[in-house]
């Protein structure tokens, strides 16, 4: 293959990135079984032949959205700096706030959060990869944070997750915006809830 | 073929015959584990023994059959609501009862609660309207519930809530029958929420 010029270069990489962005939006939306190659294309205004030579199946475009979301976390939930005591509690707002406005926000996270996983047994471990590296992410924060004992942990973080990722089922654009509903949520966490 | 057929009065389910039964739960266990979007009246159709015709003859759309599916769904969380709430007249035992009661279901005592707390489409007005009725008639157990709780200056009793069911429903993605029984899963999620540090002043 001839060697690109620069502008043609960003030309690919902005078109897989328009690939990438109609995959997740189908797939959060519809589902990944549930949608096909032509309709990716359909939706970016593009041929399935152009898709296609962007990625070789469906399946390598569930590993791109996924890949990417991942990229992203890693970039803003790790932006925070380490240390202290109150300081691990403001890394974990800043964390549960930007993973809300993704999950409301961004089609690939949604899909990397919680879409439903592949029943093809190769993709499915691959995808479990990734997850399991985003889920790094949030045990991190979570054993800096100061509790009690490691069993506690365990439970603080899956009453955390499970409490954010239930939001998409609740949130209302005229309600709280998502920055403030994991503030709330983190802070009901973090203190005695009863008198 | 979006849409649901008009709507009965709620509080009247209607009464379901062996084979509408039999349909439900296919679909029910269907819905759970491939989710809603990727499952067709076929395949529900071929699961069950039957031809797609036959399928459709007891509901009219796969729309319907969600709203039956959720309605089998919510009266089984009720149900489960029903009998803890009796069990203490103590409101955070009553409120761990019924938390239990809530993990039972949706870790393996009914695919139909599973569902509804995992799927909620939006590609229909009518049906999401619908469908989000019913989780309010169940929501509202666990909005009395917290009412009753003595809480904390500052907390917000519909976070309590709305994290609490976001928690106890989110097991089905990890637990995979892990070692923890759901009876534990419940109680240690609540305590999360009722334990933590004192605020200070």
């Amino acid at each position: 293959m001839p060697l690109r010029a620069p502008a043609e270069a960003e030309d690919v990489a902005q078109t897989r990135q328009e690939i990438i962005d109609a995959a997740a939006f189908l797939f959060s939306s519809r589902g990944f079984e549930a949608t096909t190659m032509r309709d990716v294309a359909a939706h970016t205004g593009r041929t399935s032949g152009a898709v296609y030579y962007h990625f070789d199946s469906k399946e390598d475009l569930l590993l791109a959205v996924h890949a990417r979301a991942r990229d992203w976390a890693e970039a803003i939930l790790t932006q925070s700096e380490r240390g202290g005591r109150d300081r691990a509690w403001r890394r974990l707002e800043k964390m549960c706030a930007a993973h809300m406005e993704a999950l409301l926000g961004r089609p690939d996270y949604a899909v990397l959060v919680s879409g439903a996983l592949p029943s093809d047994r190769k993709l499915y471990g691959q995808v479990v990869a990734i997850r399991d590296r985003w889920e790094q992410l949030f045990r991190e924060a979570v054993a800096a944070l100061p509790l009690k004992s490691e069993s506690d942990r365990k439970y603080f973080r899956l009453a955390l997750l499970g409490a954010m990722n239930h939001a998409h089922f609740w949130f209302r654009p005229d309600g709280d915006p998502p920055a403030a509903i994991a503030r709330k949520i983190v802070a009901l966490l973090r203190y005695r809830a009863l008198k | 073929m979006a849409g649901v057929s008009p709507a009965p009065a709620r509080r009247s389910r209607p009464r379901r015959d062996n084979r509408q039964q039999a349909l439900l739960e296919v679909a029910a266990r269907l819905f759970r584990t491939r989710g809603y979007e990727a499952i067709s009246i076929r395949d529900i159709a071929q699961e069950a023994g039957m031809l797609p015709g036959s399928v459709y003859y007891h509901f009219p759309s796969k729309d319907d059959l969600l709203l039956a599916v959720y309605e089998a769904g919510i009266d089984h969380l009720l149900a489960g609501a029903k009998g803890a709430l009796v069990s203490s007249d103590r409101p955070l035992e009553r409120l761990a009862a019924t938390s239990r009661a809530h993990a039972r279901a949706v870790l393996g005592g009914s695919d139909a609660a599973a569902v509804v707390v995992r799927v909620l489409p939006r590609h229909d007005r009518l049906l999401y309207r619908r469908l989000v009725d019913l989780r309010d008639e169940y929501e509202e157990v666990f909005r009395q519930l917290i009412a009753e709780l003595p809480v904390a200056p500052g907390v917000s009793r519909k976070y309590l809530r709305l994290s609490l069911l976001g928690a106890l429903s989110y097991a089905p993605v990890w637990h995979h029958d892990g070692p923890d029984s759901p009876v534990t899963v419940a109680d240690r999620l609540l305590a999360c929420f009722v334990e933590g540090e004192r605020r200070s002043s």
